[in-house]
């Protein structure tokens, strides 16, 4: 097995030039003071983010800008590929599979809405994510397949094909893609799990925690929508749930929604640094509670992602140090873009960038 | 050129009525370097205050930025006017400017509302089309109807509802293939649309009383039709999207001339209350205080003069007496424009002392040499010239600094003219050397060899000189700064002083020697102990007379003991190691140049005796030649950027540290040149 060394050096120099060439915050500062959405791109010119104002001056559609937005996140995983070799790029691999199963979610939906719901959906399908990250999928024949066991089909052959095929019938019939989305949560989980156990030990540890996170975020975030949106009762809400966070097991987390302490849980699950999550919990309306808990969630995620950039670098923490802030930056420059798009005021946007 | 630009410090008091014509006017001239004057005011500091922080200029410095925006948001960007025509007039109104502002950012919103609308229409023919293409184009597969995926109506409309329906599905996703001519006054149609979207389809059509045909196998009803039809209406759409450009650039050729003026204004009022917003006032006078170059101090003092009616008093100091703490007069360097590369070189290590030597001259000068030395190709500095020269032109065309290029421009100049003295175009020795062959010498080919270089070690040997006449220039500007500075300690007894540069110029002279009597002898003991032993003995003295500078001055106030005798021991040893061992580094550092330059040539050797390999009868054949374009190639751009890369590295590392001091401040006026 190759060492430490030759397996991260390169990559690991590359990528900490990565993130020292990623936009300034006073660049994203500009942004958001910017007037309008126009004058909102203007910041971003002499950055990576440059293509994006060009975009929108030759079609005014922010939704194509965030189809991009999306596909350059898509590249900045499967960029890693290219450097990697078993069984650090299985791990990578396992990361990248967020993203497909965001674009397969989308597809999905779009289709449901389609066929399930009768709604039009023509004023989106332009804007499919149809690169390849991990699988071969035909994201434009699945938004129109005729029917569901077409829709089936075109899964044969993938990793998705047992969930679509089980899951798809019962949510045509529910009217609900909410299970079927769980389980591809579920199964994007599995794979980080199956692929963090297949690293050296010091690697494990360090993605251990990392995905430990992960989990912490899912989990908590499931919650709040179970109760919020879904109104699921107690009983059935370990099933939502993945386990193996690093704070809180699942079961713990399903006896706290069942007992309503969701704040409780919430501060027991992200650690005596945000011991004020309770106090934030119990402030306003659903929605403000999960914008503020999102904000921590964030925060933690960010947190770690430093502390590792900050630590032993060739390792695969360097790596996933990239991907949480790659992501963060996008997620900003998403965010500002479309706030400036419904005018949204400065505080605001500065509330959740 | 020779130092830095001397400075005056301008102390002036007019009547506060006429403190903005003062500013205008300093603005003008654009000269002020301005200080506060509560720092120079001394004792008299209470008596006066600063201009207060204005929420006006913030807001004019913003609204100017956003006009900017604005501006370069034009294709071709509108040129931005000369601010220097507005100063004096009234300071603008910032609310009205944003405004204005505003409407014509509504107005881009608006012209970006309208191409949104139209982009989608575009995805979603796109959409179909791409459907079209995969179940096929030709006449030989009109598969359209077996498409999962698209439902295809073959059928009928009167004649008066064409219009209504062609109206109708105009933004559907639906594709309208209609016969040329009506068939008794009914038209024929065939339409395309995606099955999902079949039942909206169906109700427009049968609101215009739509009767099914069965479809032809051949002509409409293939793919090539639809995909026609895709087309014009593409076209249509794309022409649309064509005129919301032509709007956005009519918006600019209505609204660029006075947006550009207003961004001249708003700079001229930023600019003006900047320096206002440093003046001082007492009940009716504003005191102003800033440094003005020398040259540009009859000019300042007219301008303040004719701006305020003869009603001011001016006091003028030199940059020696103004020296007080926090009060250092900034610097400024006035080179020829050819030079300004490499004083960007000189300011990207840090700012020299003010009135010391400015070295910009004298690292042009090494840094081209350096270069030259280890990238001597005349060839290889041919393509050098050619991409710096583009770069140039490619700056000037976009407005952008040109920094680089030149440099790059010049390097290949440097290397043209050594690649002459060493014979060598694109690594073959094709020319008479003016000097010595470089590939001789570096190839073993002794009869190659001339100009009295007959090994790599004499190439080495070379560099060491080099090195040393490097190292004695800054020991040389050194001496020259301290004694400007009436620095007299270091000016002697420093490892850069005169004692310092006795012994490096002895211990050279010293080392040749001994180099020369084949490492067997030395100079005898009554030539070493007036070269090296005498001045080593002499850097003694540095601690303890420094030690007797700080009590005299009451920066010292420790008792005098072993102890401080101990410390002048151990200050004397160190002295003596930094200069011996340091000095002797510097020197050797240069023999990377000669490093550099035989693996330039024997990479080159290398790529040439490899293409050989390729054509054994010595003929020239493809392969060959493409292993010699890839290797010049490669050595043009790794061994450029070394060469580069270590040319900088001995100006910084070992010829600034001899006389550099980078703790000045550069000279900023405010002025329209400003960056900001």
């Amino acid at each position: 097995m190759a060492d430490a060394l030759t397996v991260y050096g390169f990559l690991s120099a590359k990528l900490k030039t990565r993130i020292s060439a990623f936009l300034p915050g006073d660049r994203l500062d500009d942004a958001i003071r910017a007037k309008s959405l126009q004058e909102a791109f203007l910041p971003l010119r002499g950055s990576y983010f440059e293509s994006l104002e060009n975009i929108y001056s030759t079609t005014g559609d922010l939704k194509a800008v965030e189809a991009e937005l999306f596909a350059m996140e898509a590249a900045a995983y499967i960029e890693l590929f290219h450097f990697l070799e078993d069984p650090a790029l299985s791990f990578v691999r396992a990361t990248a599979r967020a993203v497909e199963i965001e674009a397969v979610k989308s597809v999905l939906r779009l289709w449901f809405d389609a066929h399930a719901r009768g709604r039009a959906i023509d004023d989106r399908t332009g804007y499919i994510f149809r690169g390849r990250v991990i699988e071969s999928l035909d994201m434009e024949a699945i938004v129109n397949a005729p029917t569901a066991a077409d829709l089936v089909a075109l899964f044969r052959a993938t990793i998705y094909e047992e969930i679509v095929s089980r899951l798809i019938p019962e949510a045509v019939m529910l009217g609900s893609v909410f299970e079927l989305e769980s389980a591809m949560d579920r199964l994007y989980f599995e794979g980080l799990f199956e692929a963090c156990s297949r690293l050296n030990t010091k690697d494990q540890e360090i993605a251990r925690r990392f995905v430990g996170l992960e989990v912490d975020i899912q989990n908590l975030t499931s919650l709040v929508r179970l109760r919020s949106f879904h109104d699921m009762p107690g009983d059935k809400v370990g099933r939502y749930l993945i386990d193996f966070g690093s704070s809180v097991s699942a079961s713990s987390l399903a006896q706290a929604y069942t007992t309503d302490s969701i704040a409780g849980a919430a501060g027991a699950l992200l650690g005596h640094r945000y011991e004020n999550l309770a106090s934030i919990w119990n402030k306003g309306d659903t929605k403000t509670r999960l914008a503020a808990l999102e904000r921590v969630l964030r925060q933690v995620r960010v947190s770690e992602a430093e502390r590792l950039l900050g630590g032993y670098p060739f390792s695969i923490g360097i790596i996933l140090s990239y991907l949480v802030l790659k992501t963060e930056e996008l997620r900003g420059v998403r965010t500002v873009l479309n706030a400036k798009y419904y005018g949204l005021a400065e505080d605001r946007i500065r509330s959740v960038v | 050129m020779m130092f830095t630009v001397p400075m005056k410090l301008l102390s002036a008091a007019v009547l506060s009525r006429d403190a903005t014509f003062v500013s205008d006017e300093l603005l003008r001239i654009g000269s002020l370097d301005a200080v506060s004057m509560k720092d120079i005011s001394g004792t008299n500091a209470d008596a006066i205050s600063n201009q207060p922080r204005d929420g006006a200029a913030d807001r004019i410095r913003e609204a100017r930025k956003r006009v900017e925006g604005l501006l370069s948001l034009a294709d071709p960007a509108i040129p931005r006017p000369d601010p220097a025509g507005f100063v004096g007039s009234a300071i603008p109104d910032a609310a009205i400017i944003e405004k204005q502002l505003d409407a014509v950012a509504a107005h881009i919103n608006g012209i970006r509302e309208r191409q949104k609308e139209i982009q989608e229409q575009i995805l979603k023919l796109d959409e179909i089309r791409r459907q079209v293409e995969a179940y096929g184009t030709t006449h030989e597969r009109p598969v359209l109807a077996g498409s999962s995926l698209l439902v295809i109506r073959s059928g009928t409309v009167a004649e008066s509802d064409w219009p209504s329906l062609e109206k109708a599905l105009a933004s559907s996703p639906a594709v309208l293939a209609p016969a040329d001519v009506p068939v008794n006054n009914r038209r024929s149609l065939l339409v395309v649309t995606l099955k999902r979207d079949d039942a909206r389809t169906m109700a427009a059509l049968g609101r215009y009383h739509w009767t099914d045909t069965e479809r032809a196998a051949e002509g409409k009803g293939n793919a090539d039709e639809a995909l026609k039809d895709i087309n014009a209406k593409r076209d249509k759409l794309r022409r649309t999207l064509d005129e919301c450009a032509a709007d956005f650039r009519k918006l600019y050729e209505e609204k660029g001339a006075s947006l550009a003026d207003a961004w001249a204004g708003l700079r001229a009022a930023e600019l003006s209350l900047r320096v206002r917003s440093n003046f001082s006032h007492t009940e009716s006078v504003s005191l102003l205080s800033g440094w003005i170059p020398v040259s540009d101090q009859r000019l300042v003092e007219d301008g303040i003069r004719k701006a305020s009616d003869g009603r001011c008093y001016i006091e003028w100091l030199d940059a020696g007496q103004a020296s007080v703490d926090g009060m250092a007069p900034p610097v400024a360097m006035k080179n020829p424009r050819i030079l300004v590369p490499f004083q960007t070189l000189v300011t990207n290590f840090g700012v020299p002392e003010y009135g010391t030597i400015d070295p910009t001259p004298f690292v042009a000068v090494a840094y081209l040499c350096m270069f030259g030395l280890m990238f001597g190709d005349a060839g290889h500095g041919l393509v050098l010239v050619i991409v710096g020269a583009l770069g140039l032109l490619r700056a000037r065309k976009a407005g952008k600094p040109s920094t680089l290029s030149r440099l790059i421009l010049y390097c290949g100049g440097a290397a043209i003219v050594a690649g002459l003295l060493f014979g060598s175009i694109f690594g073959q020795p094709l020319l008479p050397p003016l000097w010595f062959n470089y590939h001789g010498v570096v190839a073993g080919e002794a009869e190659l060899a001339a100009g009295g270089v007959r090994s790599v070690y004499d190439i080495l040997g070379i560099t060491i000189k080099f090195g040393i006449a490097i190292l004695g220039l800054g020991l040389l500007i050194n001496w020259i700064n301290l004694t400007r500075q009436k620095k007299w300690l270091p000016l002697f007894l420093d490892k850069a002083g005169l004692v310092g540069g006795w012994i490096y110029g002895a211990g050279a002279w010293v080392a040749f020697y001994f180099v020369g009597h084949q490492y067997r002898e030395l100079p005898s003991m009554g030539l070493l102990i007036p070269l090296l032993a005498i001045p080593t003995v002499l850097l003694a003295f540095k601690a303890p007379l420094e030690y007797l500078e700080k009590r005299r001055s009451g920066h010292e106030k420790g008792k005098f003991g072993g102890g401080t005798i101990m410390v002048f021991f151990m200050e004397w040893i160190v002295s003596i190691l930094e200069i011996y061992s340091g000095y002797l580094a510097n020197t050797l550092s240069f023999m990377r140049v000669a490093g550099l330059g035989i693996a330039h040539v024997s990479l080159m050797v290398a790529f040439a005796q490899i293409a050989a390999m390729v054509s054994p009868n010595g003929a020239i054949s493809i392969p060959g030649l493409i292993i010699l374009l890839a290797g010049n190639t490669l050595v043009i751009a790794l061994e450029g950027l070394s060469a580069g890369i270590q040319a900088l590295r001995l100006n910084y590392y070992e010829f600034f540290s001899k006389y550099f001091n980078g703790t000045g401040r550069a000279y900023s006026p405010i002025s329209f040149r400003s960056v900001d």
